[in-house]
């Protein structure tokens, strides 16, 4: 009877996992090798030789296996233990003498451990870690300690000018009462040094040592004059479990704001296999930050609801725009929602947002606000810095509506848990595959999420006195000759301030310069919003 | 079969009125003009081609100078055309008989060229921002020439780019193909930098038209 010896297994099942592991941090790429230092390779190299060899020899690798691994039914006699716990035939770990265990060349095992620890190297260490390695011998270097400047050499004495003499001269002849600033040691004013806390030049290091710790403990007594050590800790000590809870909600990077849009478009991800790399995504700034500009509606059902998501993602968290003012799980969109969803809101918030499925994370979040509101108590200078539930804590509602007639946003109030809230609520066309539906929901949402938020002429990258009449504009674009020098005079036609003659033109919306005038109402609907909504 | 074919034929005729007349393949028409602007540059006289460049230099740096885009742009739209039409025939391009009067295709290539060196105009503070141009103000003592070579390198980098895309469609690829892949990888660069379409085309275009040839004096 033959078995696979289990020392084998293991070398074997330990380079899969490496390579696996390089694989997936993408240590086989071309243009990884490409840019790596040499000194990584012959490092890792090293590495691998010394680590690889000394686990083969302490370990005595060389040598046959004393347990086993097989597949087959349980034997009888012997030592064997089932692995996946089923009594037919099945994976055994056994050790009996009798079966023949088979394991790789001691060399080949030599190699392969060598091999694993040749790709925990790679894996470990890249261009960064090797110059940091190398770096060290500096950082010890007794010159890089921070000490305390020698003394400086005293300054020569200025000679006495022109002036002085005359005035030394009319005191000595008495028409003067004083010498002024012409008395000696006038002008030897110490100039008043800072204290140096650093190690003096000659200071022994236990005596650095020790002075560096009184100071620590100095500091703990009393923090920029407000309440001891011991005070904090006690106060600190009843307010224990908010402490920890709003430690974790922070070390857990739970979302610090609630905003919830609710929209009847359906689903643009129905299907689990589809949602999964999102759920999984942790930050979504690196994928957004490569966004297209102004990409056209997708085809097929879940087209307009891809727009909508693509608007969403450019208003609100594309990080190439800035200020930066949400992450992307702070803001959720609840698709195929009831066209009434606002009003149900308003009417009875507790159940309606339970339905909706928003009640969980808005009290999550007003219930680390009340923890953080509570801590800040502490202290009456922060006291102030507590955000106001309505900056972290908002509803909108964007219904499409064949009906829907152009309207501004209409706000209602509402009380949730004895805080008052607000729900905005707007209705709009459907969307089409057109240029103008794609600007049409820019604004809409912006108008949306920002309460009184504007965008007009002032603010607008298009310049505001000169600008050709939008018909003499549009006939120019229909001459055949400079039509490169031409196109820079769509600078001056931004698709958010009408120019509805340009969504008719497809030709000119594939070259439009959709960073001028994109990159310009995304900032200033962010520095607006900032106004009104945030983060904890 | 022949109702197949009669529906085949339907199909067609009723796709054709559904595109809008004009502007019916928009990357089609682009790549084309692309393709235009290479073979002008490539077919005008190196001498001609550089007192274009420096007329509609001069123009933009003195009479074109507006705070307004609008006018900046039309104003040298103008003088560009203007000078296409007034210049003596024969000095233009090379042409096989050069004392001859100026004909449609020689104002045309004048046109085109002029297009990519206005643009290419429009497009210098894009490249060459101010805060490099004040640095090699401050280091160069021939601070255009060392601008105009500033330049030259970011054109060139721009191609690199292009060779190193999926729309490069190889080194003895012809107009067409090259208009076509200079037209999808700008598409993509205005898609998604802060870089407009016809600056990426004008640059790409005059570098690759010129085989990449520095401009004059800035060779080193």
């Amino acid at each position: 009877m033959r078995a696979l010896g289990a020392r084998s297994v293991t070398a074997i099942v330990l380079l899969a996992g490496t390579v696996s592991a390089a694989w997936l941090l993408e240590r086989f790429r071309a243009d990884y090798w490409a840019q790596l230092s040499p000194w990584v390779t012959f490092l890792a190299g090293a590495f691998a030789f010394a680590a690889g060899t000394l686990v083969f020899v302490y370990w005595s690798l060389g040598e046959r296996s004393r347990s086993y691994l097989r597949f087959g039914e349980k034997l009888p006699f012997g030592e064997e233990t089932s692995l996946l716990g089923v009594r037919t035939r099945t994976l055994l770990l056994g050790h009996a003498p009798y079966v023949e265990v088979v394991d790789v060349p001691a060399r080949a095992m030599h190699a392969l451990y060598i091999a694993i620890f040749f790709g925990v190297a790679l894996i470990s260490l890249d261009n960064r870690a090797v110059s940091l390695v190398r770096d060290v011998p500096n950082r010890f270097d007794r010159s890089s300690i921070d000490y305390c400047k020698p003394p400086a050499p005293p300054k020569q004495v200025k000679k006495q000018d022109q002036g002085c003499k005359l005035v030394e001269r009319a005191y000595k002849l008495g028409y003067a009462k004083s010498l002024g600033s012409c008395a000696p040691g006038h002008d030897e004013e110490r100039q008043v040094q800072r204290l140096c806390t650093r190690r003096q030049l000659d200071e022994p290091l236990l005596h650095y040592a020790w002075r560096r710790l009184d100071n620590q403990i100095d500091d703990l007594r009393t923090i920029d004059e407000g309440p001891g050590f011991w005070e904090l800790f006690t106060r600190q000590l009843d307010h224990l479990e908010t402490i920890v809870e709003t430690t974790a909600n922070t070390v857990a990077m739970r979302p610090r704001s609630s905003h919830h849009v609710f929209t009847n478009l359906p689903d643009p991800r129905p299907r689990l296999r589809d949602r999964v790399g999102r759920m999984l995504e942790r930050g979504c700034g690196a994928r957004l930050a490569h966004l297209q500009h102004f990409p056209p509606m997708p085809a097929g059902p879940q087209g307009a609801s891809l727009m909508f998501e693509q608007v969403l993602d450019q208003l609100m968290f594309n990080p190439i725009y800035k200020p930066i003012v949400a992450q992307c799980e702070e803001i959720v969109v609840h698709w195929s929602a009831p066209a009434n969803a606002c009003e149900q809101i308003q009417a009875n918030a507790e159940k309606a947002l339970d339905n909706l499925g928003a009640l969980g994370s808005v009290r999550d979040v007003l219930a680390w606000r009340d923890g953080r509101a509570e801590l800040h108590g502490f202290d009456a200078k922060h006291a102030l810095d507590v955000a106001t539930p309505s900056r972290i804590v908002s509803f909108q509602c964007l219904m499409f509506d064949d009906a829907a007639e152009p309207a501004p946003v209409a706000e209602h109030s509402f009380a949730l848990d004895g805080v008052t809230l607000a729900v905005r609520e707007t209705r709009t066309k459907p969307l089409t595959a057109d240029g103008a539906s794609q600007i049409r929901l820019y604004k809409q949402l912006a108008a949306l999420l920002t309460p009184g938020f504007g965008y007009g002429r002032l603010t607008s990258n298009q310049a505001i006195g000169a600008v050709p009449e939008e018909a003499a504009m549009a006939e120019s674009f229909r001459q055949p000759t400079f039509m490169l020098t031409r196109l820079d005079l769509l600078r001056d036609a931004d698709l958010f301030l009408g120019n509805e003659w340009l969504a008719k033109r497809p030709d000119l919306l594939a070259v439009y310069p959709y960073h001028l005038h994109l990159k310009n109402f995304i900032e200033i609907f962010r520095r607006q919003y900032k106004e009104h909504r945030g983060r904890l | 079969m022949k109702r197949a074919l009669v529906k085949l034929a339907l199909c067609s005729v009723a796709l054709c009125g559904v595109a809008p007349v004009g502007y019916a393949e928009p990357a089609q028409d682009r790549s084309g003009y692309i393709a235009e602007l290479i073979d002008a540059i490539r077919a005008t006289d190196h001498a001609a081609l550089a007192n274009t460049r420096k007329y509609i230099q001069i123009v933009e740096r003195n009479k074109c100078q507006a705070p307004e885009m609008t006018l900046r742009v039309g104003c040298m739209l103008e003088a560009a055309a203007q000078n296409c039409k007034q210049l003596p025939a024969g000095k233009r391009t090379r042409v096989t008989d050069p004392s001859g009067p100026a004909s449609g295709p020689e104002r045309e290539a004048c046109q085109r060229a002029s297009d990519v060196i206005a643009a290419n105009q429009l497009s210098e503070r894009l490249f060459v921002p101010n805060d490099v141009r004040y640095a090699i103000m401050s280091k160069q003592r021939d601070a255009r020439t060392a601008i105009a070579r500033e330049l030259h390198h970011r054109y060139a980098q721009l191609v690199t780019e292009l060779a190193m895309s999926k729309y490069f469609p190889g080194p003895r690829a012809d107009s067409k193909a090259l208009g076509t892949g200079i037209d999808g990888f700008c598409t993509d660069v205005s898609g998604t930098r802060d870089l407009s379409w016809q600056y990426c085309v004008a640059a790409i275009v005059w570098f690759v038209a010129t085989d990449g040839a520095e401009p004059e004096g800035t060779s080193r």
